[in-house]
């Protein structure tokens, strides 16, 4: 945050501000006090000036203190010294100036060496007063602040859950598996008929689910081997699934359609990338209260892939941490041949509003 | 007799054209080819007239696979979804079957291509303008694909090291080697990513993560040396290009 005043054309306020405290300290001088208007002046300005020109540095003093309640008193601490500093620095810089210039004049240095005392007191104004300023300044700042951050968190939420959306069914996914169904119609009717059953059960599981929609590991494994079995009637012998899933995971709940982008990372790289056969391999286990899945796939480290734009595994990142909190719940890892990457569901009951 | 071959990574897809072909008595297929390196072969040793092309293949795409043809025959392509592609046919001559597509629409796109066929009208400049409507539409180049002999290299811009401007070819330093690649400077200059690859002369690309250090070697004149040792000239706008990306 840089200096409040000095940006814009906010110095001009504040210079403004200043010439009128100057011209009534001038008038009292120069109407009560009966000093010529050159003594008031000079007095007014010297004095008026120093304490500007010092309550603009005084903004570092705020700007570098924390509103933390456990700092209160190195704050009341920083702030009596930087008065003190501020307050007997201007005053004497005051006092020696205007001493050299009314040398001979009696009255007006009496009256000079008499006015130290309320000169502080009207320094402690003027110091609470700018503090008081600076502070409202900060907090309005953090406040506009804070406010930009939360509007940008929800942006970007609403764009993860419109990618989320997009990226749920792969259109290519959709597309090529009609083009094999009107395949299927002419050389094996039946083939045909089964796999518009199963991409239509597919279909009907994951339309129209709520993003944090949880559902046993269970349905959701259906779902999943529905996917594959219909992946595999577009790619034959290349897709080979191994499954090994602990009988107590099957009760277990996760976020729907979460595992769907991992399968279709799998299959992408896997199969898309490599003319052999591939297998992918699932796994989930109960580790106390963590549910932990894990995926695998064989790929070939030599592919120059063409660069995904990486939406998958960041979308599923995201919604694992909107939905249960917890920033890091996504773990990959990348081996010689194999990609792993294994999610950690935490299953707790959770308290949707 | 048309000898046509077809290249798709599904069998049910293949299936499905040579049903469709099968009132066409004059269309024959001769090969089918599960990806783009089986395509480019069977393309090379039996000189097709027609090739059925998906684009979305394993390893090579239909596209990087037709780039290494130098005289490509008539061809249809065919894909599911490929949003580029997809603009780029539209505004291109070259037909395109939508997967998956009726017998109607395939009968028409065999027709239109008997007809290329019939007047000899050669592809290359049309497939020529595919690939640059491709480009404008925003698809940024992240591989080169390059061929030498019978053997397929696929390139990751971060093996490369520069470009070299030669006739009407552009030969490609990488890591592995020298790759002759028929190309333009301008379409590279325009499809590289930005900041990552600079234009320093008008036969010269270079990686930015590959510059050592830049040197006066007249008065006006400077020297680029690559990490790999390579030194090349650097024109004046190319030195402003270079302040440009290092920020100096």
């Amino acid at each position: 945050m840089n200096h409040p005043f000095l940006k814009n054309r906010n110095i001009i306020f504040y210079l403004a501000s200043w010439l009128v405290i100057a011209a009534g300290f001038a008038f009292s001088l120069y109407y009560f006090y009966e000093f010529t208007v050159n003594e008031a002046l000079a007095d007014s300005l010297i004095f008026n000036g120093i304490f500007m020109a010092v309550g603009l540095a005084l903004w570092f003093v705020v700007r570098y203190s924390s509103f933390d309640a456990s700092q209160l008193i190195n704050l009341i601490a920083s702030h009596l010294a930087a008065a003190a500093m501020s307050i007997s620095l201007t005053i004497l810089a005051t006092t020696t100036s205007l001493k050299n210039i009314f040398v001979a004049d009696e009255e007006y240095l009496t009256f000079l060496s008499k006015s130290v005392p309320w000169r502080a007191g009207l320094g402690v104004m003027y110091y609470s007063v700018i503090i008081l300023v600076y502070y409202l300044i900060r907090y309005y700042d953090d406040l506009n602040q804070r406010m930009q951050e939360q509007s940008q968190l929800e942006t970007m939420l609403k764009e993860s859950e419109l990618e989320m959306l997009k990226s749920q069914i792969n259109p290519h996914f959709i597309f090529n598996s009609l083009n094999s169904i009107s395949s299927l119609t002419i050389t094996a009717p039946d083939r045909a008929r089964a796999m518009v059953i199963k991409l239509s059960e597919f279909l009907r599981y994951s339309l129209g689910k709520e993003n944090d929609q949880l559902n046993t590991l269970d349905e959701e494994l259906n779902n999943l081997l529905l996917y594959l079995d219909i992946e595999k009637v577009r790619f034959g012998d290349r897709l080979q699934v191994e499954t090994d899933i602990a009988e107590d995971t099957k009760a277990c709940t996760l976020p729907n359609l979460i595992l769907q982008p991992l399968f279709e990372n799998a299959i992408k790289h896997g199969i898309y990338e490599s003319l052999e056969q591939v297998t992918i391999r699932l796994n989930a286990v109960l580790d106390g209260n963590i549910l932990r899945v894990t995926v695998q796939n064989e790929y070939d480290p030599n592919a120059v892939s063409r660069k995904g734009k990486g939406i998958g595994l960041k979308n599923v990142t995201q919604r694992l941490q909107v939905i249960y909190g917890v920033p890091k719940l996504v773990f990959t890892e990348k081996s010689e041949e194999i990609f792993t990457v294994r999610l950690d569901i935490p299953q707790i009951d959770l308290e949707h509003d | 007799m048309i000898r046509a071959i077809i290249v798709d990574d599904e069998q049910l897809a293949r299936d499905i054209i040579k049903a469709y072909l099968k009132p066409f008595e004059q269309i024959e297929v001769i090969k089918e080819c599960a990806d783009g390196f089986q395509g480019l072969k069977a393309i090379q040793e039996e000189k097709p007239d027609l090739i059925f092309l998906d684009i979305q293949m394993p390893k090579i795409t239909g596209f990087e696979m037709l780039e290494l043809i130098d005289n490509p025959p008539a061809v249809i392509f065919s894909t599911a979804f490929d949003q580029y592609a997809i603009k780029a046919f539209e505004q291109n001559a070259t037909d395109y079957l939508l997967k998956p597509y009726s017998d109607e629409r395939f009968g028409e796109a065999v027709k239109k291509a008997l007809d290329k066929i019939g007047s000899k009208a050669s592809s290359k400049a049309e497939m020529e303008t595919l690939q640059e409507k491709r480009e404008e539409l925003g698809e940024t180049l992240d591989r080169i694909v390059v061929k030498t002999g019978n053997k397929i290299h696929i390139l990751s811009l971060d093996q490369v090291s520069h470009f070299q401007a030669q006739d009407d070819y552009v030969e490609i330093h990488a890591d592995q080697g020298k790759y002759l690649k028929q190309m333009r400077m301008k379409h590279l200059e325009e499809n590289l990513p930005e900041g990552e690859f600079v234009r320093i002369h008008r036969s010269h690309i270079v990686s930015v993560k590959q510059i050592e250090k830049l040197e006066l070697y007249e008065k006006d004149s400077y020297l680029l040396s690559l990490k790999n040792g390579a030194k090349l000239p650097v024109s004046r706008s190319g030195h402003s290009k270079l302040k440009e990306v290092l920020k100096y």
